[in-house]
């Protein structure tokens, strides 16, 4: 089945994200496609490579970029959510002047338009977070 | 873009001011209207404080963008009846051509759509 995933909520911010995480996880491993996962409004966090846990904590930023290898699944950033908390990639970094780009490579950053294709060629679209 | 016939179903669940998410769903019916998708908006839980008239903020308003809606091809917007009365609210205190879904006929509605997207 090919399954896609809608991620509301931030990485730290209650149970919701490492739901979706383990969701997808599950489905991989037990042989369904996840071409993409949308990060949407507190979601965008996830893409930030800024990050940098404790050693004791999970890495929740890694976990998503070996995920999508494994998928391999697309993982993708509303941009407009993105921008406005400051995950921003180096292009846009560079073209609104910030210090530095601080979205992990492996994440990109699109428009709803994208979810919404999704929305329209997955079997199923599951939304994690309030 | 060509994209499959599938009918969706977006549940705004969230107060009109209570955070991003309310402006965030509403951002996706457009998103899905430009692509020409089949979507369908249903208000429940503390979304149905959307639909109330005489909004006044500052900022940006849900209820310019609900009433938008039109010039998108949304005419029907649909309002989860047991999340109104338990607010003490009724269909007659929201906006107009809003149809009201009971308990009882929520299953089936929901069960008409290939996709159910939640914000």
């Amino acid at each position: 089945m090919k399954i896609s995933l809608l991620v509301l909520g931030s990485p730290l911010a209650g149970a919701s994200a490492d739901s979706a995480y383990h969701y997808a996880d599950a489905a991989l491993r037990a042989g369904h496609e996840i071409p993409g996962i949308f990060f949407y409004h507190e979601g965008v966090y996830h893409g930030n490579a800024f990050s940098a846990p404790a050693q004791d904590e999970t890495d929740r930023v890694e976990r998503w970029v070996e995920l999508s290898r494994r998928g391999p699944s697309e993982l993708v950033l509303c941009v407009a959510s993105a921008l406005r908390r400051g995950i921003l990639d180096q292009a846009e970094s560079s073209r609104r002047s910030r210090a530095a780009g601080n979205m992990h490579p492996a994440f990109n950053l699109a428009g709803l338009g994208l979810l919404v294709a999704a929305a329209g060629e997955c079997d199923r679209l599951l939304t994690f977070g309030t | 873009m060509t994209l499959p016939g599938k009918r969706l179903l977006l549940i705004c669940r969230h107060s009109p001011y209570a955070g991003q998410l309310s402006h965030g769903a509403l951002d996706f019916a457009l998103a899905a209207s430009v692509f020409e998708q089949d979507l369908t908006l249903l208000f429940m839980d503390e979304g149905v404080w959307q639909l109330l008239p005489n909004q006044q903020v500052d900022g940006k308003s849900i209820e310019k963008t609900l009433d938008s809606l039109p010039l998108y091809d949304f005419e029907e917007l649909h309002v989860d009846l047991g999340s109104l009365h338990s607010r003490h609210l009724s269909i007659t205190d929201l906006r107009g051509s809003v149809t009201p879904l009971s308990a009882a006929e929520l299953p089936a509605f929901l069960d008409s759509f290939d996709q159910l997207i939640s914000c």
